[in-house]
């Protein structure tokens, strides 16, 4: 599939705005590792890290975390950080989902501060709303949602949307969102590409055309980043144990012990069984699903953007069925859950006795014999951690 | 049947060796938790925690924790301390199952230094070895073992003993374990309290008749401490924990998380359904445990001591059966274990308090596998 897609051009700026859910974190992990040899391309992914996330959250004035608990506000440099690097002759590519769900003006903002719709193009992932679903109520899972799928799903297609939906769909109606940003930069600087249901390497390609890459260039730096989607057991545990905490802890808390130490861990040293039940979605809410797939087909293929990919692959039918609800988990599951609970509940108090020990070697002679005297001890700490 | 038992005298002292995993924790909760009223029928239940496991430590000598690693010698001073208290002029009563291995000559000096044996009365509970084993596994679990049970089982039945099996055997072999004090005190000051198996009520019958009190006294107590056995799938959980992470946790680590935090709580909070799988011992170390339980009841009716209850009790049949190993576990069991976990560890910010602890406290590394608690 040598590139039938005419890269962007040089000087300008490529801004990938997710959408959740289709594979960014891949592409945003294989443009981290090629970042040294990108440039032999006068091709730049500004930073240093994985994501541009932190820089698109402070650019926007996002806040990131519980809205009543824990959420909070990026510091503006690292935006003007970001606009600095971007300043660049050959192509600059930003990318981080959290641009979908910025209002316009503020997109409009961001945009300008990097040069401006002559400068900027934009680019917009899209998978099937169907394969979305699920995707994106397993995401909530990891951030605290107590509410089971099905539910979930009724509160999606509700005819009377809640804030909840409401969001989803502002992120979501991919007519809209493809429109929002045609509206900024205009059409033909807009871009959709459209990934086939289960395809991983269409999101490598449509980049690599539009940076102007070899083939293959991006996908074969493709990590085995482990984001594997849950399983319905794994999923019903992470539900019930977010229902067993709410209101117990804070957003950092929870990131630290449930999302990162116990979530993570599960789904990253474990390899489920391949009849361990997977998300299916129930019959009704597929037919809606395809529905929506079909308008946002339909939709995007009468924008005027320029489209990489199928618009079809949008309308696909999501995997659907009906399922009960699992009663019981993998113990493969439930211990590479808890064993990276356990070792994270134990990374402060190690980290500490870490430091007991080098304040410990450093002080002078307050022990007896090869063992501290608690006043020698004492001493020594308050010395150490005053510092 | 509590009728038929003789109160130990007045001034003398009533020493509860275990065994372990025979419901000596029940017992201990309710001497503790009646601990007041006892004083009001002359019986000191010495101490004021709900257990005397660490001057009984210290009495012996004994460590307690991971051998080569965290094992903590007690200070000596608690046994004095029970010592000093125990020269009562009522009946006293002091329990530890940490007594049941202990060897002879250490309890000897012990007993000697509690007013030796025209003084001090034993009491060993007994339960069929057959209902021990599956406990004694479980109780092994949560201290970080790593076998599955029937490698345990075959530990404890192999011809030849290994260390491991000896240690076990030294506990609970019931017959020896009784003969030892018989050796120390005397038949007649020996008492052998069979607790037939699922009798809840047996062991606090028995202590009220020994120690005069008022029948139901102690049985009323009885705190719903829910140290309820693990079902199949809670103990293979967290036996792949334990194989998960037991190696590079220290003793205190393992505690604090795995033991405490994880395993206590998921037995605490939750009530399995009732057809959740049991443990069941296979057929071949079934037919084996009844053969000594058969063994250890012959025995036991044949040493002289005094034995309360039925002895036959001790021949019992465990629950027999093949097992599949299992793969899941209950949502409820792994949400209940890893929830405590969680709050647990969200609520203790390390201070310079606790790194002074740990500077005193030197832990290292655990060495190999391994524990002394069963």
């Amino acid at each position: 599939m040598e590139s039938s897609i005419t890269p962007i051009g040089k000087g300008e700026v490529l801004l990938h705005v997710g959408l959740h859910k289709t594979g960014t974190t891949a592409l945003q992990v294989a443009l981290a590792d090629a970042r040294g040899v990108l440039e032999d391309y006068d091709v730049r992914y500004p930073g240093k890290t994985l994501y541009h996330h932190k820089a698109i959250l402070a650019g926007a004035d996002r806040p990131y975390g519980w809205r009543d608990n824990g959420a909070r506000i990026t510091p503006k440099k690292h935006w003007k950080k970001m606009l600095k690097e971007a300043d660049y002759p050959g192509r600059t590519i930003i990318s981080s989902e959290f641009l979908d769900d910025i209002k316009p003006e503020i997109g409009a903002r961001m945009v300008d501060d990097l040069g401006g719709k002559q400068r900027v193009n934009v680019v917009v992932t899209l998978r099937a709303i169907g394969a979305i679903l699920p995707s994106a109520w397993q995401q909530g899972l990891k951030a605290g949602v107590t509410t089971g799928y099905n539910q979930w799903l009724k509160v999606m297609f509700d005819e009377q949307q809640t804030t909840r939906a409401e969001r989803f769909w502002y992120r979501h109606d991919q007519v809209e969102q493809v429109r929002r940003w045609a509206q900024v930069v205009g059409a033909d600087r807009t871009y959709a590409v459209v990934i086939p249901d289960g395809d991983r390497t269409a999101i490598f390609t449509g980049f690599e055309g539009l940076l102007g890459l070899p083939g293959g260039f991006l996908a074969n730096r493709e990590q085995i980043i482990q984001n594997r989607s849950m399983t319905t057991p794994e999923a019903e545990f992470v539900r019930s144990l977010n229902k067993e905490l709410a209101g117990q802890m804070s957003w950092d808390e929870y990131t630290v012990m449930v999302r990162r130490a116990l979530i993570l861990n599960m789904v990253e040293k474990r390899r489920p069984a391949a009849d361990e039940p997977r998300i299916q979605t129930p019959e009704w809410a597929a037919d809606k699903a395809e529905e929506y797939g079909q308008r946002f087909a339909k939709g995007i293929a009468e924008l005027g953007v320029q489209v990489i990919g199928d618009p079809a692959d949008l309308a696909v039918r999501p995997r659907s069925g009906s399922s009960d609800r699992p009663e019981s988990l993998s113990i493969d599951a439930a211990v590479a859950g808890t064993a990276g609970l356990v070792l994270e509940a134990l990374a402060e108090r190690r980290a500490l006795e870490e430091k007991a020990k080098t304040v410990a070697a450093a002080a002078p002679a307050p022990t007896r014999g090869s063992r501290w005297t608690a006043r020698g001890a004492a001493r020594a700490l308050k010395r150490g951690f005053s510092k | 049947m509590s009728s038929t038992v003789a109160p130990i005298p007045a001034g003398e002292l009533l020493l509860h060796v275990g065994v372990h995993k025979t419901g000596t924790t029940a017992l201990q909760a309710a001497l503790a938790d009646a601990r007041a009223q006892l004083v009001e029928h002359g019986v000191l239940y010495p101490g004021e925690g709900t257990f005397q496991h660490r001057a009984i430590l210290a009495g012996a000598g004994r460590k307690y924790g991971w051998q080569g690693d965290g094992a903590r010698e007690v200070p000596k001073k608690h046994w004095e301390e029970l010592v000093e208290q125990a020269r009562h002029n009522g009946r006293t009563v002091i329990s530890s199952e940490f007594l049941d291995d202990v060897d002879p000559a250490t309890a000897g000096a012990m007993i000697g230094d509690l007013g030796g044996a025209q003084r001090v009365s034993v009491a060993v509970t007994l339960r069929s070895i057959g209902a021990i084993l599956p406990s004694a596994w479980q109780q092994r679990l949560k201290a970080g073992y790593t076998a599955p049970y029937n490698q345990f089982l075959k530990m404890v039945f192999a011809e030849k003993r290994t260390p491991k099996a000896e240690r076990f055997w030294y506990r609970h072999d019931q017959v020896a374990q009784v003969q030892r004090w018989v050796d120390l005190v005397g038949a007649d000051r020996t008492y052998v309290v069979v607790i037939p198996d699922g009798d809840r009520t047996a062991i606090f019958s028995a202590f009220e008749a020994l120690l005069d009190l008022p029948t139901g006294l102690l049985a009323a107590r009885q705190i719903s401490i829910a140290n309820r056995s693990m079902t199949a799938q809670e103990a293979e959980f967290v036996r792949r924990l334990n194989k998960e992470v037991a190696d590079s946790l220290t003793w205190d680590e393992y505690t604090r998380t795995v033991r405490r935090g994880i395993v206590l709580n998921m037995v605490e909070t939750r009530r399995p359904d009732p057809d959740e799988q049991k443990i069941l011992t296979p057929d071949w170390a079934a037919d084996k445990a009844q053969q000594a339980g058969q063994r250890f009841a012959d025995g036991i009716a044949a040493c002289g001591a005094r034995v309360i209850g039925d002895p036959a009790e001790l021949a019992r049949r465990p629950r027999s059966g093949a097992t599949q190993k299992p793969t899941t576990l209950a949502l409820d069991a792994a949400v209940a274990g890893t929830a405590a976990l969680v709050r647990r560890s969200t609520w203790s910010q390390p201070s310079r308090k606790q790194a002074l602890g740990i500077l005193l406290r030197r832990p290292q590394r655990r060495a190999e596998g391994g524990s002394d608690a069963d």
